[in-house]
């Protein structure tokens, strides 16, 4: 046996494993080899002193201790907790990052044009069609009924469908400073009741053929830009149909509070 | 190892038995704080990290399986804590400027000094501790959880996640190093 060999089983030696064997090959190296039977008492040495190492008494304040840490990150704790029980196992570099780049999104978000008041956006929220055929835009608080303009070429009577129009707002009250997208601050709210697939089609070639611009938001909502001079046609555009319009000034083809290039919304309900 | 008694306090302070939490410190205190106390040798830190090793346990008993290994699970949870304190504090260089020659803990058995017995036992004991808490985690955790808290093979398998002859090889290995560490003082 070689002295290697022999100190590997120093250990099962002590506990008194080994097999009959592995027991005489040892004992038999330790009788032959000065340095392993130094070896082995110096081994049964520190086996000795380590199983008579007396335990230390804990500190008396450490349940108290325990407690007051408890207390102490209580709410903390519980938060972590819930962390830990969602079993992430993200790098801090990982969670930073994405931690960064949430911040960049909400910032980008933030200062984008989609999000300014009134801008069309991809999303549809920003001017929304309600089932009650509502436009709303919500940052803007809704003008009063009496501010509506209804006509009609069949007699100018108002329809009942018209009133929830009445809590559109309109966008010719935002200041028309440039940086305002036009698309996106509707001066004119149009609503075209009674409207079939062939009408629809109509007015918006009608639109195109006026080089007018045309943007389809839902399957019933329009955005037009026209320049203001061209309100007239627009109105004439709209004679053909059974329609409503807000605010009441755009029935005046002097309308657009000095603006050249007007924006109408247009649904078809 | 009080394997019963402390099923039944784990099953009380699961049903929301504060004292039940209480006693189960108390059963495994002493062992805990010992743990901890070879592994990170200063006092100080050995009773903050038994102190957060408890916490812990408050906090998570809910994800103990199986109240009848309790023990176990506090092992693993308590090595754990260990072994990162231990990195922690290394980080910071606690360990540094501590070795087996300060003069303040050092004590050379052989030397036929004249100190008294106690004096000589209580130096014998540190030097063993610190000897003990100056080997590789992983040559100081056999050692600890064998030579001082007596845990069984299959238990110290079970705690480290390895099968019981790795347990016995790195004991072997682990006694032998500290065999080296203490020469001068055998």
């Amino acid at each position: 046996m070689q002295c290697t060999e022999a100190q590997t089983l120093f250990t099962d030696f002590a506990d008194n494993a080994l097999d009959r064997e592995e027991l005489h090959a040892l004992t038999g190296h330790l009788l032959d080899c000065r340095t392993c039977a130094k070896e082995w008492r110096e081994f049964q040495q520190i086996l000795s002193l380590m199983h008579n190492l007396e335990t230390q008494t804990p500190p008396a304040d450490l349940l108290p201790g325990i407690h007051a840490k408890l207390a102490q990150r209580g709410i903390f704790d519980r938060a972590w907790a819930l962390v830990e029980s969602l079993n992430f196992s993200l790098s801090i570099p990982a969670a930073a990052a994405i931690f960064t780049l949430a911040m960049l999104a909400g910032f980008l978000l933030k200062t984008s044009h989609l999000d300014q008041p009134g801008t069309l956006s991809s999303r549809p929220a920003r001017i929304s069609a309600t089932s009650h055929g509502e436009l709303l835009t919500p940052r803007r608080l809704p003008i009063a009924p009496n501010t509506m303009f209804a006509v009609s070429h069949e007699g100018g009577r108002r329809s009942e469908h018209l009133a929830p129009l009445a809590q559109t707002t309109p966008a010719t009250r935002l200041p028309p400073t440039d940086r305002t997208p036009r698309l996106l601050s509707p001066d004119i709210h149009v609503l075209i009741e009674k409207a079939d697939h062939e009408s629809q089609v109509a007015l918006c070639r009608e639109i195109v053929h006026h080089n007018w611009q045309l943007h389809r938001i839902t399957a019933n909502l329009f955005l037009v830009h026209l320049p203001q001079a061209e309100l007239g046609t627009f109105h004439e555009l709209l004679h053909r149909h059974h329609y409503a319009l807000a605010p009441a000034a755009a029935a005046e083809a002097r309308f657009g509070n000095g603006k050249t290039v007007l924006t109408a919304a247009i649904r078809f309900e | 190892m009080p394997y019963q008694e402390a099923a039944q306090l784990v099953r009380a302070f699961r049903h929301g038995d504060q004292q039940a939490f209480n006693r189960l410190v108390a059963l495994y205190q002493r062992k805990i704080y010992n743990l901890a106390l070879g592994y990170v040798k200063q006092e100080d830190e050995a009773k903050d990290l038994t102190q957060d090793i408890f916490v812990t346990v408050f906090r998570q008993i809910d994800k103990l399986k199986d109240e009848s290994k309790f023990g176990a699970w506090l092992y693993q949870l308590a090595m754990n804590h260990c072994r990162n304190r231990y990195q922690k504090l290394r980080r910071r260089g606690f360990f540094s400027n501590q070795s087996l020659d300060d003069t303040e803990t050092g004590l050379n058995l052989s030397s036929g000094a004249t100190p008294e017995k106690e004096y000589e036992r209580q130096n014998t004991s540190r030097l063993v501790r610190e000897a003990i808490a100056s080997l590789a985690p992983a040559e100081k955790e056999v050692i600890l959880l064998r030579d001082l808290q007596e845990l069984s093979y299959e238990e110290i398998s079970e705690i480290l996640g390895l099968p019981m002859g790795t347990v016995k090889s790195k004991l072997n290995r682990a006694r032998l190093a500290l065999k080296n560490r203490l020469k001068h003082f055998l």
